[in-house]
């Protein structure tokens, strides 16, 4: 509608193509999406291998509660939400690693349902919460302001470098947790560290993509990713791109399309997984008839 | 049949040394009263029924159980990192659907200083020269569930052995494999140990494993005896470790255990000695080899 607007009170350009790139609105929305998008596909790699997918959905409700403290509590946004985030998160990593008769499906049900709750009844009494629901849920790619950009640049700067600086040890935690701390791996402040970014990516997550596309975000471009490749530094490689490029399509149609930007992503991203799927049930297939994969586990 | 070194009780102290030990988790201790020694260079099988406490006894080497009382010596210091201890996993518990190859579960195990996420050249070259002394070299980029049990027991060691352990921990290495990759894994770890390596395995398997290894603990919650297999195999011994009496006789040097024969669908008599009907395996057992019974 947006759009509308615009081209209404602007005459058309030469070529159509370029016409979004007129708007610093359009390219700080492009740039943040597709940042957005590469950090998803980058701690998504994690999430997923972890069997807890749903992290990203539950933590994006429980960020939510944050939010609402946040402003009660006459905070900074960004910085109260991550907290919030950071703690629920470890909440859920703590239960799931010392209780594992709970689940990790069942600590994140648990806690971010919690937190979710938490600030619904901190509204319910405030009131007066200022930023929009609409914006909250679906995103606003929109309203990305210059705060917003730089927010979403330091954070996702931070979180690359941690992924660098603990590259081996969040995989060996990710891929045998018991055995890790045995080789002299604190695996605790591997698991704390790897909270915090998560907690980081999902609130910068939330003005571009909408808390409800979150976990699309997070959990397609990785799968898409492990669907491609059976080594986990390509899997990160390819889930980066497909996350950023996600991002950077997906918020070009919207313009275009003129629908919302999260959903536009998301779709994309969903294209794109089942481009893969499709390719990689034929070669599968095509493989098994030659005999020269699959599974040979004896 | 392996050609092990024999027990080498004062070759250079003990690395392992265990004083009344009782531990387990959370609330409820898995094993009680042990006192054992391990001796640099050893190669030891930890024996026992399911249950009995053998991993634990692993896990209270690397400081993951909860002490009740005792005390646990590991030469090296507190931390498994320093005191070069490596843990090689069964491979039960392994994740085969996680994307990772051969090289990169190696390179977990070497430790580095690197700034960036990719592995320094001396880093890779540590790892491809370990994977070529355990002949798994060539599937470098494969994925580990595309390579055989023998191999995929290759590439734990691998990792383990990246870590440069003075004191090497198996847990059930031969659990699930076939006859020669059996071999071929002990066969390995002997070699190993003759580099100097002491090697602690955990086993349930008497024949197979634990009567070739020139240690052997049996367990079952407490201590029930430590020494060489050709001391300990006693029909008392295997019945206090087993609850089962297990016939015990020599075989071209070396001592090994029959089973009682089951006779499912026959019921013992009203004294409970002996089957109603069929044929008395045991007995026949007994019969023709009663001349090698220890």
């Amino acid at each position: 509608m947006v759009r509308m607007e615009l081209i209404a009170s602007n005459p058309p350009r030469r070529n159509i193509l370029f016409e979004p790139f007129e708007y610093e609105f359009f390219i700080r929305g492009l740039v943040s999406a597709t940042i957005v998008g590469g950090v998803c596909g980058l701690l998504g790699v994690y999430i997923v291998l972890r069997g807890m997918s749903y992290i990203g959905h539950g933590l994006s409700h429980a960020i939510f509660g944050g939010a609402v403290v946040s402003y009660v509590m006459s905070l900074n946004f960004y910085v109260g939400a991550t907290i919030w985030g950071f703690l629920a998160a470890l909440l859920i990593n703590l239960t799931t690693r010392h209780r594992p008769t709970v689940g990790a499906d069942a600590a994140i049900g648990i806690v971010t349902t919690a937190s979710f709750a938490i600030g619904i009844a901190l509204i319910s009494r405030a009131r007066t919460f200022t930023r929009s629901f609409d914006a909250a849920l679906f995103g606003d790619i929109l309203g990305v302001g210059n705060d917003d950009l730089i927010a979403i640049v330091v954070v996702s700067v931070l979180v690359v470098f941690v992924v660098f600086l603990s590259y081996r040890q969040l995989l060996f935690t990710t891929f045998d947790p018991d055995v890790a701390r045995f080789f002299g791996i604190a695996t605790g402040w591997v698991d704390a560290l790897f909270s915090l970014a998560l907690a980081g990516t999902v609130v910068i997550s939330m003005q571009v993509l909408g808390v409800t596309m979150i976990a699309a975000a997070i959990v397609i471009p990785p799968i898409v990713a492990r669907l491609a490749t059976d080594s986990f530094h390509r899997m990160v490689l390819i889930s980066v791109a497909t996350g950023a490029a996600g991002g950077f399509i997906g918020i070009y149609l919207s313009w275009f399309a003129d629908i919302s930007s999260g959903a536009t992503v998301v779709l994309v991203d969903v294209a794109a997984f089942v481009c893969v799927f499709t390719w990689s049930s034929f070669r599968g297939r095509n493989i098994r008839l030659g005999g020269s994969f699959g599974s040979t586990h004896a | 049949m392996l050609h092990p070194v024999p027990h080498l009780t004062d070759a250079g102290g003990p690395i392992v040394k265990f004083e009344d030990v009782t531990a387990g988790y959370q609330n409820e201790p898995a094993i009680r009263d042990v006192s054992f020694e391990i001796s640099t260079g050893d190669f030891v099988g930890i024996l026992g029924p399911s249950g009995s406490g053998k991993t634990t006894i692993l896990r209270t080497i690397l400081r993951d159980t909860r002490l009740f009382g005792g005390a646990v010596h590991v030469a090296g210091g507190v931390s498994p990192a320093r005191s070069r201890v490596a843990y090689v996993p069964q491979l039960e518990t392994v994740d085969w659907n996680f994307p990772v190859t051969v090289e990169e579960v190696v390179l977990m195990g070497v430790q580095g200083h690197r700034f960036w996420p990719w592995p320094t050249r001396s880093e890779r070259a540590r790892a491809q020269d370990l994977m070529d002394r355990l002949s798994i070299g060539e599937f470098a980029k494969r994925h580990i569930r595309r390579l055989s049990g023998g191999q995929q027991q290759r590439v734990f060691l691998a990792r383990a052995l990246a870590h440069d352990p003075a004191l090497l921990l198996l847990d059930e290495p031969t659990n699930g494999v076939d006859i020669r990759t059996r071999d071929e894994i002990l066969h390995l770890l002997d070699e190993l140990n003759h580099q100097g390596i002491t090697i602690v395995l955990t086993t349930h398997e008497l024949n197979a494993v634990a009567a070739h290894l020139p240690w052997v603990i049996c367990i079952n919650e407490t201590l029930i005896a430590a020494g060489s297999p050709s001391d300990i195999f006693t029909s008392e011994i295997l019945m206090a470790t087993y609850g089962a009496e297990m016939p015990v006789l020599e075989y071209q040097g070396l001592t090994l255990v029959a089973e009682q024969p089951h006779h499912f669908g026959q019921h013992a008599d009203a004294n409970g000695e002996g089957l109603k009907d069929g044929a008395h395996g045991a007995d026949r057992i007994q019969s023709t080899s009663e001349e090698h019974l220890v």
